[in-house]
Parts: structure tokens; C-alpha cells; sequence
């Protein structure tokens, strides 16, 4: 550190200083011939890392997108489908995995179970290939946008600025949405094919008591799961996309503003029809490679016409809440089922699968649980709704787990500055940092302590004549203090602001100390006074 | 005005309906028989009923008996036992017999110029097809001799086929056969439980850290000076 020149060190403290001001988190590295500051920022879904060096010759600015690839963390579930399948044409290994290794009445086919009736064949593995890539493709190219309007906005510093920019199409929610949308029905799927996985004499059973065969069973079971798990990846897809719709407008207020209110609901209602058509043959082309390679045309419009009932549905009733979509989840199982009792009677393969669907109603009143965590999130900054329906929030808990690893370096960094700037450049009797003042994060008296507190670093880095700082003049902090406090304020309190103002200000005022303790109670009196 | 126009015709259907519902069944199936009771008499019966009688229902028969030749106009038929049998393919009695006169000396007369009309009316045997068998036993008076004694006779209706009962539909709608056996849930609950499991994490995270969370403030609210800065 003292191999740099202090003019250098000056600077970077002032740019770090500057990104921290504007929430990003940083972290310096110093040499003798350069510095550099990186700040990094969790804008929306992903993180951009800003990168200033400062040299001999001059700065350089530059953009970065960082995390972008964790998004292929995503196809390894769909690979794996496709390596079991490799390692089933080797005679050693599919024993294990066709269930045949031991004669027991318990052995499960796992590749029937999981594939369905699926043979590695080109098809099976480009579709499965393609549908788990799509979501990584999604990020990226949302990830591609942002970075060229940040760089636009900077076009001084970097030379890959463009005149125009482009916007981000809202129809590419529909796509992230769909990552997690057709994990769960999967899932779904696997329990309503999983009888025949079953090695043994379970399906013999099967046929007896309810006095069916093989292919009337399965067509029953074809017959319930598209009206069934139709309406449902309808729901919940067009919900989640219409959520992670919402979340991408929010930097855009020209969106959110526009249209009646007439407008916007018949909008969302198109918009989740859209959404659930998308995943729906998306999850019908998976389908077609592994579970219902036999399926009619007329089972395939049936779970399509449901898929579109379940859009509109969640377009009408998203935005009353998620309990709402979970009941309609739940009703739609039961209604369901009621539907098909009467189908028994003429073909006894129904009564089957009914007893099994009822088993799933319990699910959607788990899901309720999300709210807990959205909440649990909130606290770490992560405010948008792409955990929503993943089986195990995987990358929502990486993210809380880097986000807690930045603010242990957050934390370090300011108590260095506490102990260097204070101690070092300013007297200690001067400030005192009270220890209620800093006791809860979310009150207004610590927000307010803690911009005041930058206010007074902001203002030990400008003794520079030629920096350039941002911070409220006098008219600004007038109006501020009135909204907070909602009452005119008294004359020690605008003295106060006044002589704040100076202080920011006006390079030759150098007030007495009997006035800085004065001043310095009215300031303490009126953070504590907000409460 | 026109709440009351849409009352007038609903209730002009609902009768229509409950009207046409009635068993018009009518339209019966008609036969005639023509007995030679005496040398001087011949009796005409004809027997009316329904072509198909349905299985939880009831059926009328109907039995005229008519006089077309005989000697003077004063001649009377006189019945004295009408029974009514019903019978199947083998000719057993299927039910109770029904009997119309029993006394020899009353009887019901059938004049010479008009109709004598009997009318029955039975349940529906439990069986496919069945017959009726009319037995009657009666004398006829006037013409050469003033008493006659006559035989018994006996028809058989219908003459060409049963008649034949239309069964309810006892398909059943619903048949629930049963619930799956045990050997499938024991193989497919422990896949569901485990997805379960991974659809509560988030809230079992929640309470694990709200938890963790209580016991840490607790901790730190009996600390000393400590500067705790949280982003």
C-alpha cells in the first residue's frame, strides 16, 4: 500500500466510495503501477461487476457479466437422463438398471420410471438436449441486453457503446419460466406412469382387481393425465411467467404506467395463454420422445385446450395472490376426478387412476410455504420470483450463500474505515457512535445515521477542489427533513441543515468547537427524534 | 311483461312433458279369436293389450267378448268363469291366477247385440317373455235349446309370439372396483415421500434460520459495547 502514490490511493478510496453510495459492493487491489476497483451489483437475476482501473496512462472502464453460466447447472438433470440410457447398452450395468439383477417383487424398472418408453435414439436426445438448454440461452441473451445499455449510458469511457439500444421482449419470461415449470410436472408424470415400472406381479394384481389390460389401463391413464396435468402446467406456468414478467418491468416504467386498467387485465389474460401454450408443447414434445410416444391426436388437443383454460385462469386470478392459484391447483385435481368417476363404470381402467390422483392434493398446500421463503430472501436482496416452483431452490441458496460471503467483506471493509478514518484523520471526541443508532438495519434512525455518516466521509474526500462528488444541497436536505419528520422545523433544526451545508460546501468555513458540539446535539436529537 | 310470457311457456312445457311422459304405450297389439261355441252360436273375442311391457312397470289387458252368430235376438251368452293365467314357453303359471266369477248360478251375460268388456290389470312377471292364457266356461241360452251347456275354453294370447319384457339398463354408471394393492404403494410412496421432502425444504430453511435467528438476538441483546453494521 505505500508503494502507491497517495493521490492514486486518494482516487480509488473516492470511486469506491462512489459504488458504494449506489449499492454496489467493492473490492480494491492496489500495485505500484495500478489500482483497481471492481463493483460488483446484483441487477435483477444476474450480477454485473463494474471494473476501474486507474494507471499511469490513464482509466479504463469496462462492463462485465458475471454468473452468467451457473445457468448450465440446469441441463444436468435432462444429461443425466441421457447417460443413463449410454450406460444401459452395456450389459454389465443394465441389469441395475432394469430391475432384472434381483427376482424380487420390490425391483423397479428405473428407466422405464424415469423415461418412460423412451430408446436412445437422435430425436430422444436433441429434444432433451434443446429443452434443457433453452433457459441458459434466455439468461444469456437478457444478461447480453443489459451490459449494452450500461455501456451505451458510459459511451464516453467505452468504446462498444451504441447509439441504440435494445429492449428486453417480456415474451422471453415464458422461457425461464419454463426451467422449473416442466421439472415439477415431470415429476407429476412419473408418479402417474410409475405403475408400469413396477417389476413383479403388481401389474398382474392390478389387472385383476380392476379387470383390465395393459392397454386399456394406459389409455385411461393417458386419458386423466392430459386433462389433469394439462390444466395444471397451464396454471402454474402462466402464473410464474406472469410474475417474472412483472419483475422484469420494474426497470421499466414506461410499462408499468400504460394501458386502462381494462387493458392490463385483458393483456395478462393473452399473455398467460401465450405463456401456457409455449410450455405446453415444449413439455409435449418431451412427452412424445419418452412417456406418450402412442398418444392420439385427440389426447394431445385435450391437454393443449387444457393447457390454454389453465392460462386464462391464471391470467384472471394471479394477481389476487398465490393462494388462490394453489387452490385452483387443488380443485382442479379434485374436479378431475369426479369428472372420470363416471367413466368407470364402462371402462374400469379409470378407477385406477383416480385412487392414485387424489394423493397429489396435499402439493399445492406445500407450496403455500413459498411465502416464508420469499420472505427469508427478501432479506438477502432477492426480490424476484425465479425459485418459484423449483423442486429444491438450488440456486436461490447459492445466491444467499454469496450474498452472506459479500457482506462479511462489506462488514470488514467499513470497520476498516471506522478505525482508519476516524481514528487516524478525524479526533475521536468528534463523532460518537451511539450503540442504539446502529442496533436494527431496517429503521429509519440507522438508515438515517448511516447517511449521515457517509455524508461526513463524503465530505473528508472532497477537500479535493477538482473531485466530483454527489450530494444534497441545502434546499434538498430542507425538503427531505420535512418529509421525514412531517413538521416545519424549528430554527436550531434549519441552523443545523445550514451549517451541514457549509460544512459540504464552502471550503473556507471552519466553524469553532463549541459550535460543532452544539450543532452536533441537535443533530443527534433529531436522528433519534424519527422513530 | 315478458318475465310472465317466459313463465307461461315454461310451465305450458313442464306440462307437455309430465303429459307425454305418461305411458302411451296404446298402441297394443290386437288380436282376434272366433270360437264356435254351439252350432248356433260363435263368440268373437278379442283381446287388447301392450306390444312390450316394461320390467318394474304394469300392463293392461283387455278382453271384449262379442256374439256374431246366433240363432234369435234374444240369445244370451252367460259366463260364468272368466281366469286369467299368466304362463311361459312350458305353460306353467308364472303367477297368481286371476279369477272373474266363481258362483254357477250368477253369471255375467253377453247379449246378442253388444260388447262385453273385461279389463285386468297386472304387474309385470319377473321373466323375458311370457303369455296370457284366457280360460272361460259359460252356457248359452236361447235358439233350439233353451240351455246349453258349453265347454271350457281356453286361448292362448298372444297367438304368434311372447310377449316380451323390456329389461331396465342395469349397467352401472359408477364402479369403483377397488383401491389399489398394497404392493404398489410400497414401491411408490417412498419416491412420492422424497418429493415431498424437497417441495418442504424452503420452509423447513425458514424455520431452521427464524430459529437459529432467536437464539443469535438473544444472545447478542445481553452484549456489551458492539457496533453491529448489517447491509
Amino acid at each position: 500500500m505505500s508503494d502507491v502514490s497517495i493521490q492514486m490511493r486518494r482516487v480509488t478510496d473516492k470511486v469506491e466510495q462512489f459504488f458504494r453510495l449506489f449499492g454496489f459492493s467493492t473490492s480494491t487491489f492496489s500495485s505500484a503501477t495500478r489500482t483497481q476497483v471492481k463493483a460488483r451489483k446484483r441487477l435483477g437475476t444476474e450480477d454485473i461487476e463494474c471494473v476501474i482501473a486507474e494507471t499511469s496512462r490513464g482509466t479504463s472502464v469496462g462492463f462485465y457479466s458475471v454468473n452468467v453460466f451457473q445457468g448450465l447447472v440446469y441441463i444436468i438433470p435432462f444429461l443425466f437422463l441421457v447417460l443413463m440410457h449410454l450406460f444401459a447398452l452395456s450389459d454389465t450395468i443394465r441389469p441395475f438398471l432394469d430391475g432384472t439383477r434381483e427376482n424380487s417383487k420390490l425391483s423397479i424398472n428405473w428407466l422405464v420410471l424415469v423415461t418412460g418408453e423412451a430408446t436412445l435414439s437422435f430425436k430422444f436426445v436433441t429434444f432433451i438436449l434443446l429443452i434443457g438448454i433453452l433457459p441458459f440461452l434466455t439468461d444469456y441473451y437478457i444478461q447480453k441486453i443489459r451490459l449494452n445499455n450500461l455501456k451505451s449510458r458510459f459511451s464516453f469511457y467505452s468504446k462498444e457503446a451504441m447509439w441504440e439500444t435494445s429492449e428486453i421482449p417480456y415474451s422471453i419470461a415464458t422461457l425461464q419460466a419454463s426451467r422449473s415449470i416442466i421439472s415439477h410436472t415431470w415429476f407429476l408424470t412419473v408418479f402417474y406412469f410409475g405403475v408400469f415400472a413396477f417389476q413383479g406381479e403388481t401389474q398382474l394384481e392390478i389387472y385383476k382387481i380392476f379387470q383390465t389390460s395393459s392397454e386399456n389401463l394406459k389409455s385411461a391413464i393417458t386419458d386423466v393425465f392430459t386433462f389433469t396435468i394439462g390444466f395444471i402446467l397451464g396454471l402454474i406456468s402462466a402464473e410464474k411467467s406472469l410474475l417474472l414478467r412483472k419483475d422484469l418491468s420494474k426497470f421499466d416504467a414506461r410499462s408499468r404506467f400504460s394501458g386502462s386498467i381494462f387493458e392490463r387485465r385483458f393483456d395478462s389474460i393473452l399473455f398467460g395463454v401465450q405463456s401456457s401454450l409455449i410450455t405446453s408443447s415444449l413439455f409435449l414434445l418431451f412427452l412424445s420422445v419418452t412417456f406418450l410416444p402412442s398418444a392420439t391426436f385427440v389426447q394431445a388437443s385435450q391437454f393443449l385446450l387444457m393447457a390454454i383454460i389453465g392460462g386464462v385462469v391464471a391470467g384472471l386470478i394471479y394477481q389476487e395472490g398465490p393462494s388462490w392459484v394453489y387452490t385452483s391447483y387443488a380443485i382442479a385435481i379434485i374436479f378431475s376426478t369426479i369428472l372420470f368417476i363416471f367413466k368407470t363404470g364402462t371402462q374400469s381402467g379409470y378407477a385406477f387412476i383416480i385412487n392414485v390422483q387424489l394423493f397429489f392434493i396435499p402439493i399445492p398446500f406445500i407450496l403455500l410455504g413459498s411465502r416464508y421463503y420469499s420472505e427469508y430472501l427478501k432479506k438477502y436482496n432477492i426480490e424476484n420470483h425465479e425459485w418459484l416452483y423449483d423442486v429444491f431452490p438450488l440456486m436461490s441458496l447459492l445466491s444467499v450463500y454469496q450474498s452472506t460471503k459479500r457482506r462479511k467483506e462489506v462488514k470488514i471493509a467499513y470497520e476498516k474505515t471506522l478505525t482508519e478514518v476516524i481514528s487516524d484523520e478525524l479526533l475521536p471526541n468528534k463523532i460518537i457512535i451511539s450503540k442504539e443508532a446502529f442496533q436494527d438495519v431496517n429503521s429509519i434512525p440507522h438508515k438515517l445515521a448511516k447517511h449521515y455518516f457517509e455524508l461526513v466521509l463524503s465530505y473528508t474526500a472532497s477537500f479535493d477542489e477538482t473531485a466530483f462528488v454527489i450530494i444534497p444541497n441545502h434546499n434538498q436536505l430542507l425538503r427531505w427533513w420535512s418529509d421525514k419528520s412531517k413538521q416545519i422545523s424549528g430554527e436550531k433544526n434549519i441552523e443545523f441543515i445550514k451549517t451541514v451545508d457549509k460544512l459540504l460546501w464552502d471550503p473556507d468555513y471552519i466553524p469553532a468547537v463549541s459550535d460543532l458540539l452544539t450543532y452536533e446535539v441537535t443533530g443527534k436529537e433529531m436522528v433519534l427524534s424519527i422513530k | 311483461m315478458k318475465i310472465r310470457l317466459i313463465r307461461f311457456y315454461f310451465i305450458i312445457e313442464i306440462l307437455l312433458i309430465f303429459l307425454l311422459s305418461i305411458n302411451v304405450g296404446a298402441q297394443g297389439l290386437v288380436q282376434d279369436y272366433n270360437l264356435t261355441i254351439t252350432e248356433d252360436h260363435d263368440l268373437k273375442v278379442k283381446i287388447t293389450s301392450q306390444d312390450l311391457w316394461d320390467e318394474s312397470g304394469t300392463g293392461e289387458i283387455r278382453i271384449s267378448f262379442n256374439l256374431t252368430r246366433y240363432p234369435t235376438n234374444t240369445s244370451i251368452y252367460r259366463i260364468h268363469l272368466l281366469v286369467v293365467a299368466l304362463i311361459d314357453d312350458a305353460a306353467t303359471s308364472i303367477a297368481p291366477i286371476t279369477q272373474r266369477s266363481n258362483s254357477s248360478q250368477d253369471g255375467i251375460d253377453v247379449e246378442s247385440d253388444s260388447i262385453l268388456l273385461f279389463t285386468e290389470l297386472f304387474e309385470t312377471p319377473n321373466v323375458d317373455r311370457f303369455y296370457f292364457n284366457i280360460t272361460f266356461y259359460g252356457r248359452a241360452i236361447g235358439g233350439n235349446n233353451s240351455e246349453t251347456e258349453t265347454n271350457l275354453h281356453s286361448i292362448r294370447y298372444p297367438q304368434d309370439g311372447p310377449i316380451i319384457v323390456v329389461r331396465d339398463n342395469i349397467i352401472p354408471r359408477i364402479n369403483l372396483y377397488g383401491f389399489p394393492p398394497f404392493s404398489f404403494f410400497q414401491r411408490w410412496l417412498p419416491f412420492y415421500g422424497i418429493f415431498i421432502l424437497m417441495i418442504c425444504s424452503p420452509g423447513i430453511i425458514y424455520g431452521v434460520n427464524k430459529y437459529m435467528h432467536s437464539k443469535r438476538s438473544k444472545m447478542e441483546s445481553k452484549g456489551d459495547d458492539e457496533v453491529v453494521i448489517n447491509e
